[in-house]
């Protein structure tokens, strides 16, 4: 009995031993063989595993990108934010502007299998299908009988998804809908193969093909060579890895990684200050905003001035430059301009003078002093980020009022309860565009009962206007009654817009022809690893 | 032969006066101090925690900042004649946040390290005491608790108790005792067999005082424990931080510009 | 032996109602919080968020949801994930748990062995250099945060000097950083405890007993001094095994290792019921065994705490 206690111990260790280094040796990789050309691998970082290669399931941005990668649709946005064609080689519209009928071209799944429109109508009426769990299912609402079908109120076969034949798809929409391209391009209207959205026996149509998937330690996509366009794809193989940030940010510098950053991960806050004056911090404009919402439903914020006097009182230079890095720019308005539509805003930054009177005004509006103000709570999602930018915002509003505004930070899921029931005053908040059209943005404070809104307010003149917007063809009209709906926004102001999104990233040089949507997602369809490009 | 002489003989004198211990006697406590004085390491630690509290308290209010004065432009300053400490990203002295925040994290450091001594101590003890059922009982409770899913535990209560120093308390404490309670149970399960204890139970004394007159002051590794506590008390903040079970802001606390 | 047998049963019966009391507690808690899978930044359309509330159940009544869940802990099948649709949660343990397994069996020896040595160490050459160090290392292991502590690794014996690999999981040179990361925490706690409780053993008469007997001194220390000592470490160490086990969602996140730990976490902000109760039912599987086996270990090894008092 003495004895075994120590010999038990020795023989755990040993035991222990022999144990790790059979494990070790079986999961070591064997040695790869020299290959005779350089493979092109494209090593990505993520912060999250993607949560599913069921484009119908998915909603979180991350996972967007290996669905670009391994589907394609009829349309395929691209660099300049493009639509070129991909499936679908020809595309007609009827006059009426409500059917459109695709010609698809003669094209194959991964598995050898041809891809025929009624792959697309299997597709669509299954996200639409009440059974089907979809999240999805929305965006599909464009189309005729779709959001009868979804909640019930009609049967799938009335939806308008028809395949004439097996190269042609048509379609027919509730109304003239002139961004119907734009969504043609987005991950919700990927086509998927019945039965073949197994991740261990993934059937998909992309440029490239699931080689294999382990979770939480990387995705391994490989050229499909089933692909119509195989030629242009440069890209070997593409591999996503999930990464502590920092982590990422190391692996990258010892080149383990060809690009870290957005839209797959974030790069750490304290890093960008050096990166950027090192000069390797790579910076796009992002399709989104950030924004405080103003609870018009309870005193004192239901006073149109108070709210204005709020937004106007913020110093967005400060807020971006010092405050958060990461090359975000002051927003004068909703809609960013990476979209390509406006440049000019609708108040000064930092107007403390205008903001003062305003809130003088306010208050005799609703009749009280400013110490009778009921104490105004700011709330936010628990974050590094979302802190500092109250802590400054705080202090620009008691300097400018002389008022103390209190803070409150929630954890992410109280925080969408308390915005959902309204039981807030202001609430930091964002939007990040589905598809690259301004209505997208506007479309959030459409109505009062909008799941998007939660601010309580609601304008007949501004739902009027984005009404009329989708039924001008006109670019350039619709241009400007977009622009009006926008400027009743931002005159009524139930939200205060703090700043346009950037997306930071590192990439090393030799990665070339990625295309980067200001959507959050890549494109390594033309992507290519070529020789070192000096850059100057 | 040898005659002795008669004096040899007499009767000893009857001597009443008892032995006397000639070192002084000193009180339980009085010799946890004198131990302490010893102990060079221990002095020193004392010293030092008795420097941080005087600094707590007067530190903030040697620097003519608050330790909300936000001044962007003068962001992320090394330490200099201006800011004794640098200032942070927002432009805030450090010194001063610094000596603001340890007055927090040492009113909840200690608070946390007592509490869990003095919970943990007296459950694990007492289960390990009386034995048999109760003690079966005791540790189950104490399991399951243990088990619950911790942030579950700490949204409801950040839920319940809204934002706040009590909160942030309550969200170390619920927990931790049941580790402290687990070693102390393992000791005095140890310790109960000793003679002192059979000793006093035959002289007919009740549970709490064997428990803490005999029992808990030998359980010696818990004692050293409390300060592994307080430190591990410094860490845990960070985890209800991340449910904003924490201070509203500006307030700072250690972990804020530690992490 | 029909003692034994009956001891073992009530111990049994036991552990079987802590588990349903964890079990039921934690749904009942889980549902006092509000939120759930589908809440987003970007709101769905009510009717969608509705009806995808509808479709999972989660709009039944609670004690169609409670009974819902009974079945699948019964059934060991807890059904898919709610945020990984395509992942069964069964799966996730299944894959997650080997790895944390043999990372905490890693960092477990090296805590006990080294713990243990550490504490004797100072014991025996208590308030001299040896003793010293030891403590004031035993100090900075439980003072510094494992994160902190992962970190200054990684960036040292990683990054800076390139001597093992910086992150990922498969190779053992892979696995020595997070092993002793992780073991840095415990192997202190056990060094204190070790040295504290050795230095009590030493003073017991039959040590002095033993030597007189004419036993070598490392007889002495391994055969009779250690085997006090360690003793009441047992119940501790259950409960650490069980926490190292199951995987520590920090230093798996820093060394981005694909193992549990990270879904214990991750599964309570994503409001992911279904993870939530698998790992929570998992969870307390292992911490309720290890605790259980401790226990019976003490017992064989002391008999005298099994005496009722």
């Amino acid at each position: 009995m003495k004895n075994v206690m120590r010999d038990l111990f020795v023989a755990l260790l040993v035991g222990f031993a022999l144990f790790l280094s059979g494990c070790a040796s079986e999961s070591e990789t064997p040695k790869p063989e020299a290959p005779k050309v350089k493979e092109k691998i494209l090593r990505i970082s993520t912060t999250t595993d993607p949560t599913s290669l069921d484009p119908r399931l998915v909603r979180d941005l991350p996972t967007v990108t290996p669905l670009h990668m391994l589907y394609e649709g009829l349309k395929r946005a691209t660099f300049g934010g493009k639509i070129e064609p991909a499936l679908a080689e020809e595309t007609t519209i009827s006059p009426d502007l409500k059917t459109y009928t695709f010609k698809l071209r003669e094209s194959k799944w991964s598995d050898g299998t041809s891809l025929t429109a009624h792959d697309f109508v299997y597709t669509w009426k299954s996200l639409l299908d009440p059974k089907f769990p979809a999240p999805n299912a929305y965006q599909l609402y464009v189309i005729k009988g779709a959001k009868a079908a979804n909640e019930g109120n009609g049967s799938l076969d009335d939806v308008a998804i028809k395949a004439l034949d097996a190269q042609t798809l048509q379609v027919e929409l509730e109304s003239p809908t002139p961004y119907f391209e734009e969504l043609l391009a987005t991950h919700f209207y990927l086509p998927v193969k019945q039965d073949g959205t197994e991740p261990n026996n993934l059937i998909s149509n992309g440029p490239f093909m699931l080689d294999h998937w382990d979770r939480n330690d990387e995705l391994v996509a490989v050229k499909n060579p089933q692909y119509w366009d195989v030629d242009t794809v440069n890209l070997d193989k593409v591999v996503l890895i999930p990464l502590d940030d920092h982590t990422a940010l190391q692996m990258f510098e010892t080149e383990e990684l060809g690009w870290t950053g957005s839209p797959m991960s974030t790069l750490p806050a304290d890093t960008l200050d050096a990166l950027q004056s090192s000069g390797r911090l790579a910076v796009a404009p992002a399709a989104g905003t950030y924004f405080f919402r103003f609870n018009t439903a309870m005193t004192p914020l239901h006073n149109k001035k108070l709210r204005r006097a709020f937004a106007l009182a913020i110093n967005r230079k400060d807020l971006t430059q010092h405050v958060i890095q990461g090359n975000h720019q002051p927003a004068l308005g909703l809609i960013p301009p990476s979209l390509g539509f406006f440049v000019t805003g609708y108040f000064q930054d930092d107007d403390t003078t205008r903001a003062w009177y305003l809130f003088q005004e306010g208050l005799e509006e609703i009749g009280i002093s400013k110490d009778e103000l009921p104490p105004i709570v700011l709330c936010y999602t628990n974050g590094d980020r979302n802190h500092k930018i109250a802590q400054a915002v705080q202090q620009q509003w008691n300097k400018t009022f002389g008022i103390s505004v209190k803070l409150n930070a929630c954890e992410s899921q109280l925080f969408f309860d308390k915005r959902k029931s309204g039981a807030y005053q202001i609430a930091l908040g964002s939007w990040f565009a589905d598809i690259r059209d301004p209505i997208n943005f506007l479309d959030v404070f459409k109505s009062r009962k909008t799941s998007t809104n939660n601010t309580g307010w609601e304008n007949v003149q501004y739902k009027t206007l984005l009404e009329l917007s989708s039924l001008e063809m006109d670019q350039e009209k619709r241009k400007s009654i977009l622009r009006n709906a926008e400027g009743v926004l931002m005159d009524q102001m139930p939200i205060a817009p703090l700043f346009y999104s950037s997306l930071n990233y590192l990439k090393q040089n030799d990665i070339i022809n990625v295309y980067l949507s200001e959507l959050g997602y890549l494109d390594f369809k033309y992507a290519d690893i070529g020789e070192i490009v000096e850059e100057s | 032969m040898q005659t002795f002489p008669e004096e040899l003989f007499l009767p000893a004198e009857l001597e009443l006066h008892h032995e006397e211990v000639i070192a002084p006697s000193y009180s339980f406590w009085k010799e946890i101090w004198n131990n302490f004085k010893q102990r060079r390491v221990a002095a020193v630690g004392l010293v030092v925690l008795v420097l941080l509290s005087i600094m707590a308290v007067i530190g903030p209010y040697l620097t003519p900042y608050t330790y909300y004065d936000i001044n962007l432009p003068l962001k992320n300053q090394p330490p200099s004649t201006m800011f004794w400490f640098g200032s942070d990203d927002l432009g805030r002295d450090i010194f001063t946040r610094v000596w603001y925040g340890a007055r927090i994290s040492l009113f909840i450091g200690i608070a946390a390290a007592l509490i869990d001594l003095a919970l943990g101590a007296i459950w694990g003890g007492t289960a390990a005491l009386i034995g048999g059922k109760t003690d079966e009982i005791m540790m189950r409770f104490a399991d399951i608790l243990y088990s619950l899913p911790y942030l579950i535990v700490v949204t409801l209560l950040m839920m319940i108790m809204g934002p706040g120093l009590l909160t942030i308390l309550a969200a170390m404490t619920i927990i931790g005792w049941i580790t402290m309670a687990r070693i102390v149970r393992g000791q005095v399960l140890h310790l109960k067999q000793q003679e002192y204890v059979l000793a006093a139970q035959a002289l007919g004394a009740s549970l709490p005082r064997i428990l803490f007159r005999h029992l808990l002051p030998n359980a010696r590794p818990h004692h050293g424990n409390a300060d592994a506590h307080h430190s591990l008390s410094h860490i845990c903040r960070s985890l209800p931080k991340l449910h904003g079970a924490g201070n509203t802001s500006p307030n700072s606390q250690l972990g804020n510009d530690g992490s | 032996m029909r003692e034994d047998l009956r001891y073992f049963l009530g111990k049994l019966s036991t552990l079987f109602l802590s588990l349903f009391i964890i079990i039921s507690l934690t749904f009942f808690l889980m549902k006092a919080i509000p939120g759930d899978p589908f809440a987003d930044e970007q709101a769905l359309p009510t009717e969608i968020h509705e009806a995808l509330q509808q479709h999972y159940g989660l709009k039944d009544p609670w004690y169609t949801q409670y009974g819902n869940y009974l079945v699948t802990v019964i059934t060991w099948d807890f059904g898919p994930s709610f945020k990984y649709r395509d992942r069964s949660v069964n799966d996730i343990i299944n894959k997650g748990f080997p790895v944390s397994a043999v990372l905490g069996l890693e960092a477990l020896v090296l805590a006990l062995s080294g713990g243990i040595l550490l504490g004797t160490v100072a014991a025996l050459k208590a308030n001299q250099w040896q003793d010293y160090t030891a403590m004031l290392a035993a100090t900075l292991g439980i003072s510094i945060p494992s994160f902190i502590m992962a970190t200054l690794l990684q960036f040292f014996l990683s990054v800076k000097l390139g001597w093992l690999p910086v992150a990922r999981w498969g190779t053992f040179t892979q696995s020595i950083l997070p092993a002793v990361s992780l073991a840095a925490m415990p192997m202190a706690f056990i060094a204190r405890l070790t040295r504290s409780n050795m230095l009590e053993v030493m003073q017991q008469e039959y040590i002095r007993t033993a030597r007189t007997k004419g036993l070598s001194e490392m007889t002495i220390i391994t055969q009779h001094a250690l085997r006090n000592a360690l003793l009441p470490l047992f119940p501790y160490v259950g409960q650490l095994a069980a926490n190292i086990l199951t995987g520590s969602f920090i230093i798996e996140k820093i060394f981005s290792i694909p193992g549990l730990g990270q879904w214990f976490v991750n599964s309570i902000s994503n409001r992911d019921y279904t993870v939530i109760m698998g790992t929570t039912v998992f969870y307390s599987i292992i911490l309720l065994g290890a605790i259980f086996i401790m226990d019976l270990l003490y017992g064989l090894m002391d008999p005298r705490i099994t005496q009722r008092s």
